[in-house]
């Protein structure tokens, strides 16, 4: 199963967020989601970004501790907090953007589907995001036309040197 | 784990010194959160007859306790401080995004203080606390400021800003959020400026929790499901079904209450042209508030326009009535353009229009002196001359450094009588709804401590279409919208349900047609705090009679709960109210009947009685050498 994305559907409100969060660790804290929303306030678009449980996943490839798996027959990704050592070497691995990090522990965080019954799907009255029997390709799954694509790649880039700039601010 | 986080920020700009504090939880359950804390955390702070825009005016930036959980249509929060419109109290709340971060940063409450010598920002992240260096940011549009910060600072960052009409002191500059959402009325940008603060940018990677996860978690989903879901009002101004606020705008036009040509009529011929339909019809897509599913704010792509392509967001109604209707403009790119501009300026589109309105009908009065003029075309219906003084007014240029003071200001400098159609109410520029039609409207505008605002007691509906009430009595009372009878009371319980929305966090576009109980059960099970029945009224009470003696504090008085003396001395010309004026004797018996219904007496001033069975005793204050509000 995946968890399919109809950006243009998509109000940007941010529930999913907390239903993740509070379904997950019983807190209203959107750092503990799994899906984020990548937002574009000025031009008006809000890109759900989860895991697309992809058939090559870079993440896994590279994790030195082998702490990322795959659930047989869902394919959801899983990751086990307790061999994670929160390296941080998959953080880049994902084209997708799909990665959090715990906000305390930095550990890895990745969508599992909730065993097959998304909370924040149960928060998304625009069907922006929808649970589907189908596997299809991220490209696919995201439904992404060319404008919104072209500003997800900005808002994802603007995350980075943000980063990036704090990094340096900071002396990291 | 009460919905509050329970601490506060106090920023000095003056030292640069930054400390928390722990909140004061006995006034969070006494007022609730937002507007109500602040402004009870701003009549202890505030040095008594202290300038608005002196170092000695704090900003209170005020979360409530459901801002930042799952409760949907609940992210809003406020600015407290005293008004440089008004001289009184202003509290200004906005959705977006902004309140939750706060929380999540790990803070209910803001408080800033003193004055910088230099255009500062803050940026607040998790514990961390830096007062920077704006001089790059200085002088930029608020476009330009959040896009700057939201390059140095992440695209998470939630950011308030405020652009050149703030840094330039007009008193009605608005604060802006997430590029759209304003603060805009009562001049906060203003005291921004006066503080040469020109931006907070907060992100948190904390959370909020809540006393009862589970029955919270089941309220919250009740109040999603039952009451904003299925709820036919509500969901009829939803994405692709409806039109967000500009539901009013054929409902003004049709039953005559349209504030048109600086309120000389109350019908536009050309509102269609701005209407419901025009507008959604070049919305291409529908956009939320953090944390709420009623999408109710459009984003237009407009092309080749005089002013090339416009990419950004549909104007509220009451910016199509105000800078549209009431300045006689039924050109609709213009108007989204005219909204664009001030939100670009941070400038309250509101006022902008009502000011603009009156400098219009002074110039076609023979008012204003050419020199201010020049050759700009002021007459009704300029598109240009109203882009252009937008412009002025943030600048202070010419005619535009006269209206950057206010209608209430400016009438007092240009005299001749030009007070009469100066159409404010303490300074606040008048709301689209022409009291003449509907009274109770009126009295609002009159009674809200504010000044003129339309959504502290919204009347309309159940004067002029369900023509009763049950805030009034379980059995059915009849209103006549254009009869003082029972509205003294209605105005009343309307502002004290409005305040316990709008203090909890809850948007009143949302929460306005749902029942109390969707919104008390989410509440307590947030707050853990479970209170009589009638507590969700007594917040209200409480807020109410604090901004009163607030207001009288610092020398407003019964004279200025009033009304612009045009609504008294013309009729209305056209629509279905055609032939009605406000009448002084009526008002004055409306006025009567609501302080009388809120424990005050004749000029307005609440009596000691009224603060002890409120439990705010301690809001007494010297006065003349007596006690105003004595206990005993």
């Amino acid at each position: 199963m995946q968890i399919h994305v109809d950006a243009d559907s998509c109000i940007g409100c941010r529930l999913c967020e907390l239903g993740c969060s509070y379904a997950k660790d019983k807190e209203y804290r959107p750092s503990l989601s799994r899906i984020r929303l990548a937002n574009a306030v000025r031009q008006g678009v809000s890109v759900p970004l989860l895991c697309r449980q992809c058939t090559e996943c870079g993440p896994m490839e590279i994790c030195p501790e082998g702490a990322i798996t795959r659930h047989s027959e869902s394919g959801a990704i899983l990751v086990d907090p307790e061999t994670c050592t929160a390296c941080g070497r998959c953080s880049p691995e994902c084209s997708y953007g799909a990665l959090t990090f715990h906000p305390d522990t930095q550990k890895l965080q990745v969508c599992d589907l909730c065993g097959g019954d998304p909370a924040c799907v149960k928060y998304c009255f625009t069907n922006a995001i929808a649970v589907s029997d189908e596997w299809l390709a991220p490209a696919e799954a995201d439904g992404l036309s060319d404008y919104v694509s072209a500003i997800r790649a900005k808002v994802l880039q603007l995350r980075d040197t943000a980063s990036a700039y704090e990094r340096h601010r900071l002396g990291v | 784990m009460n919905g509050y986080v329970g601490q506060l920020l106090r920023i000095n700009l003056s030292n640069r010194s930054v400390r928390t504090e722990a909140l004061n939880l006995e006034w969070a359950r006494q007022y609730s959160g937002c507007s109500g804390i602040g402004a009870r955390y701003l009549y202890e702070e505030l040095l008594r007859g202290a300038d608005a825009l002196a170092p000695d005016n704090p900003i209170i930036i005020a979360t409530g306790p459901l801002t930042g959980t799952i409760a949907s249509g609940c992210p809003k929060y406020a600015i407290v401080t005293k008004s440089p419109l008004s001289g009184g109290l202003i509290d200004s709340t906005a959705g977006g995004g902004f309140g939750p971060e706060l929380k999540y940063a790990g803070y209910d409450l803001v408080i800033i203080e003193g004055q910088s010598e230099d255009p500062v920002y803050v940026v607040v992240r998790d514990g961390s606390v830096e007062i920077k260096d704006a001089y790059r940011l200085w002088g930029k549009t608020v476009g330009e400021t959040e896009d700057a910060l939201h390059e140095w600072f992440g695209e998470s960052a939630q950011v308030l800003s405020i652009g050149p009409a703030g840094e330039n002191l007009v008193r009605f500059a608005a604060v802006m959020t997430g590029y759209y959402r304003a603060h805009g009325r009562g001049g906060v940008g203003a005291v921004f400026g006066s503080k040469k603060l020109k931006a907070l940018v907060v992100r948190g990677s904390g959370g909020v929790g809540v006393a009862e996860p589970d029955a919270f978690a089941a309220a919250a989903q009740r109040a999603l499901e039952e009451g904003l879901v299925k709820n036919p009002s509500v969901w009829a101004s939803r994405p692709r079904g409806g039109a967000g606020t500009q539901v009013l705008m054929p409902i003004c036009q049709e039953y005559g209450c349209l504030s048109t040509r600086n309120y000389a009529a109350s019908t536009f011929a050309e509102s269609e042209q701005i209407g419901q339909e025009a507008s959604m019809a070049v919305v291409n897509a529908f956009r939320s508030c953090t944390h709420c599913s009623v999408a109710c704010k459009g984003h237009v792509h407009l092309t080749d326009t005089p002013w090339g392509d416009i990419d950004g967001e549909c104007p509220e109604f009451e910016t199509w009535a105000l800078l549209g209707a009431n300045c006689l403009i039924g050109d609709l790119p213009a108007v989204v353009r005219a909204n664009e501009v001030c939100n670009n300026l941070g400038m309250d589109t509101m006022t902008a229009g009502s000011v603009l309105s009156w400098a219009m009908e002074c110039r076609e009065r023979g008012l204003l002196d050419d020199a201010d003029i020049g050759d700009m075309d002021l007459s009704f219906g300029s598109v240009g001359a109203v882009l252009d003084i937008l412009e002025d007014i943030a600048m202070r240029r010419g005619l535009g450094d006269l209206l950057a003071e206010g209608v209430q200001r400016a009438s007092q400098r240009v005299g001749h009588e030009s007070d009469h159609f100066a159409m404010h109410v303490k300074g606040m520029g008048l709301p689209a709804y022409d009291p003449r039609a509907s009274v109770g409207m009126g009295l609002g505008y009159a009674t809200a401590a504010v000044g003129a605002h339309h959504t502290r007691a919204f009347t309309l509906y159940a004067e002029m279409f369900e023509q009763t009430s049950t805030w009034l009595s379980a059995d059915r009372i009849e209103l006549d919208q254009y009869s003082p009878e029972h509205k003294g009371k209605l105005v009343a319980q309307m502002q004290d349900f409005q305040t316990y929305r709008f203090n909890s966090g809850a948007c009143d576009f949302v929460y306005g047609h749902v029942e109390e109980g969707w919104l008390t059960d989410m509440v307590e099970a947030c707050t853990g705090w479970h209170e009589e029945r009638d507590h969700f009224r007594l917040v209200g009470e409480r807020f109410y009679n604090l901004a009163k003696m607030f207001n009288l504090r610092e020398g407003l008085s019964r004279k200025d709960d009033s009304l612009p003396r045009r609504l008294f001395e013309e009729v209305l010309p056209d629509g279905p109210s055609q032939g009605h004026k406000m009448d002084d004797a009526d008002f004055a018996q409306m006025l009567d009947d609501y302080y009388e219904f809120r424990g005050w007496d004749k000029d307005g001033r609440p009596g000691g009685e009224t603060l002890a069975r409120l439990g705010i005793a301690d809001l007494a204050i010297e006065e003349g050498g007596r006690i105003l509000a004595d206990p005993r």
